[in-house]
């Protein structure tokens, strides 16, 4: 004790006041001195969890501020077309992914801690139909750069990639085994979620790039590798997952056990006409669900030959297409290992399949097949399981003993795809994929870039997310310059200084000391950690928002009946005003969206607006911190977490 | 207009004269017939522009007061006694705001006992308020101080209170001499106020004012008061030229030229003294009477000069410090510091006891003998304050002495004469 | 076919001042030309909801008014915060008379308006809860049976924390206050006592009664402006949280202010002519905990050893304040 005491005596303290602290402070200093804080507002943008939920790394909260009339197009431009502008600096299918994207950005919605999400995928619907109307174009690419890339594939990955490259003026050319170009756009998903005329528009748009094409061209037959290598600067490849896994059943091979690809593939080829009287399909997944309702269209056609199907499923032509008067309803059944409420597929798509008639199992895993004399399938054996992920990992517990037969003309797999790897074997990594680093460049192979299903086999979205971050890759890479480590956060995010050099305003380097923020340049107190936090709900003020419905796009729900033979379009596109007003459901996490609360509410009247002639978007209020009193009641009432209380600590 | 006419409603005519913009009433005896004329005139319709507001309180009645005059409106309300002291504060702060509200305190004495007849204790509890006091001698005289008082009051921005005896003038009828209404016009002008509440100029009124200023803000209060005395003579002055008769000023000395002994008062207790005084001239007394008006400010320099060559003064004043004495005396002696001249104090007719001239004769004689206690009470049942004293000394639970003493008495109001 | 018809509900997104909103639907503070009656500089505590309802208040009452206002105010801490001498955050033309007659000084200003004819100009009479509903009530109560032309705002904050935090009529059963301290078997307030003065306005049959929270702006400033509407007199009963005197964040004074609403503790609600002619619904109710836990004047209710029977009581009375007021949610009902 004495020791410690006497060490304090002796010990040198720093000074807790300076010389003049005793002098009486001016009336102004005391007033702040009165409820004195260090902490002040600062401006904090970061990432809404819609976008980074989304795997194509739109900047969705953008173009729904300027679907709201915050952000304003520059002079001329309709704001739907400058929100497409937006819209496609990411993804250049919003239409089509305006209908069939199941929308991971709204299952992240911080508003459905409110009521319900935001409907940001009919916002994109929206804006997607009103480009391929009003024939909107990309803008014009950069020069030409004269380096030439090879996309193998001309899927969402593929086209996501040449679009990206294309703008920045490079030659890109596109190599497609098929006839047309969408891969799984247009191959995978039938036509009445993906209207054709619709999917040209915006592949045709991306061709209007400059982008070339070699169609039907196979690698490893029409053209080989090294001739590529040869030929062009760089290599992306995008050629996806086109086959699908077969049923893991120890005799799981007969003629009408198909798989999901092969059995879409054949309709949207228009080979396939009609189905057998009754299909089982084996899935859970979205895909199951497009293969149920497809079958559930077709039907059956009497006098047909029960061989049909599966013949036109192997590539042979139907023979009987006149006689669609006479189609009939098949009986579709659809299985999953998980209960229905667990199903990965989009619950409205399960509710459409089941508005449509078809007979939804869950918690049934394929035990076996039934085979009949003709070495065809007659049924599927099946069991009760449970199912769950334990540790990332699935696991299938069978019941013992409630083994039952679902008696089946077709049978289809739809639990999962695999790249076909013929030509390229080298890419495979020996599980069916190929490893790629962060920049999705494929390991020990300089040069060569890969994205979408090749990766691993995800959504269409995740696809065009993975071209667009390709499509930078290749870039440096032409470039000669090092990979670097993408953010932790990788999607597009709205650019203060850009916006700013857009809105006319000067930004200047300004040096310390700084004081207050009238030095005109100075963009103050604000942070962009968009690349590193998302931002939750946790942090935005929720009780500033009351319930508003959703404005739900209309659907065309179809019944048993009159599923039948329709192949038209579900969705129905928002009304302007209806995109306008769900894009004011959009709590702009991150980001201000000008409400006003913290100048309204701040009690010293600290919190102001920026001058009309220096506001931009996340450039609309700013602190008068001679004023503060570091209340926190604006990043209290503040809607968007956009304020944050930052300075002196 | 000579009229034979009710004090109070002498007063309330010619406060309806002042053009008056809020009047604010709450029942109090005696002060109730000024309101009541003055709230008739204003629903008959022969006082326009005036809102009258009956009020749920005194507190209430100075708290309006307050807000009508802060708002530019000239602001006048009576009250007496208890509900002088239930708007104590309100009062104090009408001074402290430095509005010119006009109030007419009908004097009455302060309970308990409760007591309703006249003596000063009322306006002596608000004399250190910061209020101008001024005591009428006469009802002519109560009406025309309420002239003076509107005119003196918004030309200072200082509240003034007209202090008229309870019933002695409230209640008695008298000939007065009514002024008209182009002759108040004349001496009155409209309201200009030194602060007001408008939107079109905005100012803050009754800010907090901490150690830094408060000193400071009390002393411009009390130079204000100060600019009453020099004030008062001269709009005096201009009230003579105007109605032709003196209002009475800061003071008047009554055949107090060569007296040896002066008696000073204020109110209408100088009617008897003077009548007392005239009396023993007669008899050839070298006897003289000084008659204060404004006793708030006190006029210590006049008071000095008019008293300074007599012998002795006597202070009859209807009003009692307890445990020290008179009040009024206490400001004279300090208006005499360092003469040596022997100031007797009488407390004389407290809660409507009677001021007889018999007794009056008495006390004044002995004065100038120099026989009078420093302090003595005029005409105090002696007896009867003897008596309880032994009762409280014996016994314990001796009872209220309020009671004691009327039943000693035997019977109530019957000695007032 | 059967066709999902499309609800069309929007009305836009609920910002009290967002600039996208029709002209007439923002909030008087978000406009750029609000009156800032109290203007910055004052010195009120961090996270003062009296400064915010007092600024809110007036600002909608100026604009109803086209700034023809007169504003007296009792004694307490907005009174001391706007004006240390020399200096005065008041805007607009202000008095401080004392602590227990601002609504006769209110009066009086109405009378002399009147009297000189100058009509357009209205007068705002305002007070903290002491003021009000305590040493202030008997003017306030006279001014009310007068039907004189004032509104009356009281920034109810549920004890005199200017003098330190002492309870007052309009303290909460359970609070804490320095008069009212968690020891004995019975801490904090007692129940059955208090008294809610926005009933006994009501009983006065006044043209206009109403209150408000601090934190619903929208609510708060149209009830003013509808207040304007009115000649005679009118009161509004605003829930400001005080950090100091509540044992609160100081920017949870919005969060608070909104709980005490949503709980059903303090009803919101409006009157005319003494007959409730609205409530504002509680969209979720939520247990009187969520109010109550964030705030140290009832830190003793909560701890090791939560004191259930009084946290009951407590709810009992939301329960019956819901019941009384009809604060139902539309949704819920």
């Amino acid at each position: 004790m004495t020791d410690s005491v006497a060490e304090k005596d002796t010990k040198l303290t720093f000074r807790r006041y300076k010389d003049g602290d005793h002098q009486p402070h001016s009336l102004r200093e005391k007033i702040f001195q009165a409820s004195y804080t260090h902490k002040c507002p600062t401006y904090i943008q970061s990432t809404p969890p819609c976008q980074g939920s989304c795997p194509a790394g739109e900047d969705i909260r953008r173009y729904l501020q300027i679907a709201r009339g915050m952000e304003k197009p520059p002079a001329g431009m309709p704001w739907q077309e400058f929100a497409w502008r937006v819209l496609t600096e990411a993804n250049p299918f919003p239409s089509v992914m305006g209908r069939v994207c199941p929308a991971p950005c709204e299952s992240g919605c911080n508003r459905n801690e409110v009521e319900d999400h935001v409907g940001i995928n009919s916002v994109e619907h929206f804006l997607g139909e009103y480009a391929v109307q009003n024939n909107l174009k990309f803008p014009a690419p950069a020069p030409a750069t004269g380096k030439k890339i090879a996309v193998i594939g001309g899927g969402p990955a593929g086209l996501s990639c040449a679009y990206q490259l294309a703008l920045k003026g490079h030659g890109v050319t596109v190599f497609d085994e098929h006839e047309y170009l969408g891969g799984m756009m247009r191959y995978g998903i039938p036509g009445f979620r993906t209207p054709r005329h619709i999917l040209d528009a915006e592949i045709q748009r991306i061709l209007d790039l400059g982008v070339t094409t070699r169609m039907n061209c196979h690698i490893g037959k029409d053209v080989t590798l090294e001739q590529i290598h040869q030929e062009f600067d760089a290599v992306f490849l995008g050629m996806g997952a086109q086959s699908g896994r077969a049923l893991p059943l120890p005799d799981g091979d007969a003629p009408n056990v198909v798989t999901a690809t092969a059995f879409l593939r054949a309709f949207n080829d228009g080979r396939l006409q009609h189905v057998g009287h009754r299909v089982v399909v084996v899935g859970g997944g979205d895909t199951s669900i497009d293969v149920a309702t497809v079958a559930r269209r077709l039907g059956r056609i009497e006098n047909a030959k029960p061989v049909d199907a599966e013949r036109a499923i192997a590539g042979h032509l139907a023979h009987d297409v006149a006689n669609i008067s006479a189609r009939q309803g098949a009986e579709v059944t659809l299985t999953s290992i998980f209960s229905i409420d667990k199903m990965q597929a989009n619950k409205h798509e399960i509710e459409h399949a089941l508005s449509e008639g078809i007979t939804i199992r869950g918690g049934l895993v394929p035990v076996g097949l039934v085979k009949g004399a003709d070495g065809r399938a007659s049924a599927l054996r099946v069991a009760q399981c449970q199912a769950k992920f334990v540790g990332g990992k699935l696991q299938v517990e069978t019941i013992p003993g409630t083994e039952e037969d679902l008696v089946a003309d077709l049978i289809v797999s739809a639990i999962g795809q695999a790249v076909d790897f013929s030509g390229m074997e080298a890419f495979d990594n020996g599980r069916g994929a190929v490893n790629a680093d962060k920049n999705y460049q494929v390991q020990g192979k300089p040069g060569v870039f890969a994205g979408g299903d090749v990766i691993k086999p995800h959504l269409l979205t995740t696809a065009i997310g993975h071209g667009a971050i390709a499509a930078e890759g290749i870039e440096r890479f032409l470039a000669g310059e090092e990979q670097n480590k993408r953010p932790k956060i990788d999607v597009h995010t709205f650019d203060l200084m850009r916006k700013m050099v857009e809105s006319g305003l000067k930004i200047e380097a300004v040096g310390e000391p700084l004081r207050g923020t009238d030095a005109a340049p100075v963009v103050h107190n604000y942070d962009n950690r968009s690349g590193r936090y998302v931002i939750t709900h946790e942090e935005l003020f929720l009780g500033h928002f009351p319930y508003v419905a959703r404005n739900v796009r209309g659907v065309t729900m179809l019944d048993k009946d009159s599923a039948l033979g329709n192949f038209d379009d579900r969705l129905h596109c928002l009304s302007e005003l209806e995109a306008v007003a769900e894009a004011k459901r959009c709590m702009s996490c991150g980001m201000c969206f000008q409400c006003d609360n913290c100048v309204v509410y701040c009690p010293q009247t600290a919190v102001f607006r920026v001058p009309k002639s220096k506001s931009t978007v996340g450039r609309y209020v700013d602190t008068d911190y001679n004023k503060c009193i570091g209340c926190h009641i604006c990043h209290d009432v503040c809607p968007t977490g956009y304020i944050q209380m930052g300075l002196g600590e | 207009m000579l009229e034979q006419i009710e004090g109070s409603r002498a007063v309330a005519e010619v406060i309806a004269l002042c053009r008056p913009e809020v009047v604010c009433a709450y029942p109090i005896t005696p002060q109730t017939h000024i309101v009541e004329a003055i709230g008739e005139m204003v629903k008959s319709g022969k006082l326009m522009n005036c809102e009258f507001i009956n009020v749920e309180s005194e507190f209430a009645a100075m708290s309006v007061s307050i807000g009508a005059s802060a708002t530019g409106a000239r602001s006048y309300t009576a009250t007496a006694s208890q509900g002088l002291l239930f708007m104590s504060e309100a009062v104090y702060n009408a001074a402290g705001l430095g509005l010119p509200i006009v109030m007419t305190v009908a004097n009455r004495s302060i309970g308990a006992p409760i007591n309703i007849w006249n003596d000063h204790s009322d306006a002596m509890s608000q004399r250190d308020s910061g209020w101008i006091q001024l005591f009428a001698e006469s009802n002519q005289n109560a009406a025309d101080l309420h002239i003076l008082a509107f005119r003196l009051a918004e030309e200072l921005s200082l509240p003034a209170m007209v202090c008229m005896d309870g019933f002695i003038l409230t209640h008695a009828y008298e000939q007065v001499d009514l002024p008209t209404q182009s002759q108040i016009d004349s001496y009155l002008p409209p309201y200009a106020p030194r602060q007001v509440l408008d939107p079109q100029d905005p100012v803050s009124i009754g800010a907090m004012v901490g150690p830094e200023a408060f000193m400071e803000v009390r002393y411009l209060a009390h130079a204000r008061q100060l600019r009453v005395l020099e004030l008062i003579p001269q709009l005096v002055d201009d009230f003579k030229q105007v109605f032709g008769r003196d209002p009475g000023g800061l003071l008047h000395t009554y055949r107090a030229e060569d007296a040896e002994t002066i008696i000073v008062a204020m109110g209408s207790a100088l009617g008897t003294i003077k009548d007392t005084v005239d009396e023993m001239r007669h008899e050839g007394h070298k006897i003289g009477v000084l008659g204060i008006t404004s006793f708030r400010p006190f006029p210590l320099n006049l008071v000095r000069d008019a008293l300074h060559q007599t012998r002795r003064v006597v202070v009859v004043e209807k009003s009692f410090a307890l445990g020290i004495g008179g009040i009024l005396s206490t400001d004279v002696q300090m208006s005499l510091a360092g003469l040596n001249l022997p100031v007797y104090t009488v407390v004389a007719g407290l809660g409507g006891r009677a001021i007889l001239r018999k007794s009056l004769h008495q006390w004044f004689r002995k004065a100038e003998q120099d026989e009078l206690e420093p302090l003595t009470f005029l005409d105090l049942n002696w007896a009867v304050v003897n008596q309880q004293l032994m009762r409280e000394e014996k016994v314990r639970r001796s009872g209220p002495a309020a009671e004691n003493v009327l039943r000693h008495i035997g019977s109530v109001a019957s000695k007032i004469a | 076919m059967p066709f999902q018809p499309i609800k069309f509900y929007q009305t836009g997104t609920f910002t009290v001042g967002n600039r996208l909103l029709n002209p007439e639907d923002r909030s008087v503070q978000s406009h750029g030309n609000r009156s800032n009656s109290i203007t910055s500089g004052h010195r009120a505590c961090q996270g003062c909801g009296e400064a915010l309802g007092a600024r809110y208040a007036l600002d909608a009452a100026m604009e109803a008014t086209g700034s023809q206002l007169i504003a007296a105010n009792a004694t307490g801490c907005l009174e001391v915060f706007t004006t240390p001498y020399p200096e005065t955050s008041w805007q607009l033309p202000w008095m401080h008379s004392l602590f227990g007659n601002v609504a006769a000084v209110a009066t009086g200003m109405a009378a002399a308006l009147k009297a000189k004819g100058r009509s357009e100009v209205r007068v705002v009479a305002q007070g903290g809860d002491g003021g009000t509903t305590d040493i202030g009530f008997g003017c306030l109560s006279g001014m009310f049976e007068r039907n004189d032309d004032v509104l009356y705002i009281c920034y109810d904050n549920e004890a005199y924390m200017n003098t330190g935090v002492q309870r007052s009529s309009a303290t909460p059963p359970g609070a804490r206050t320095a008069t009212t301290l968690p020891v004995g078997p019975h801490p904090g307030n007692v129940f059955g006592q208090g008294k809610f003065v926005p009933a006994i306005a009501m009983a006065h049959e006044i043209p206009y009664v109403a209150t408000a929270t601090v934190a619903d702006l929208h609510d708060l400033e149209a009830k003013v402006k509808r207040a304007m509407e009115f000649r005679g007199a009118r009161y509004i009963h605003i829930l400001v949280p005080c950090p100091l005197g509540w044992g609160t964040a100081s920017q949870d004074t919005i969060r608070i202010a909104r709980l005490a609403h949503e709980t059903g503790l303090f009803p919101v609600f409006e009157a005319e002519h003494g007959i409730q002619v609205s409530a504002l619904p509680i969209r979720k109710q939520l247990p009187v905990e969520k109010y109550l836990k964030p705030q140290k004047r009832f830190a003793h209710l909560f701890g090791a050893q939560p004191n259930q029977d009084i946290i009951a009581q407590i709810q009992a009375l939301a329960e019956r304040n819901i019941h009384r007021y009809g604060q139902i949610s539309p949704e819920k009902s």
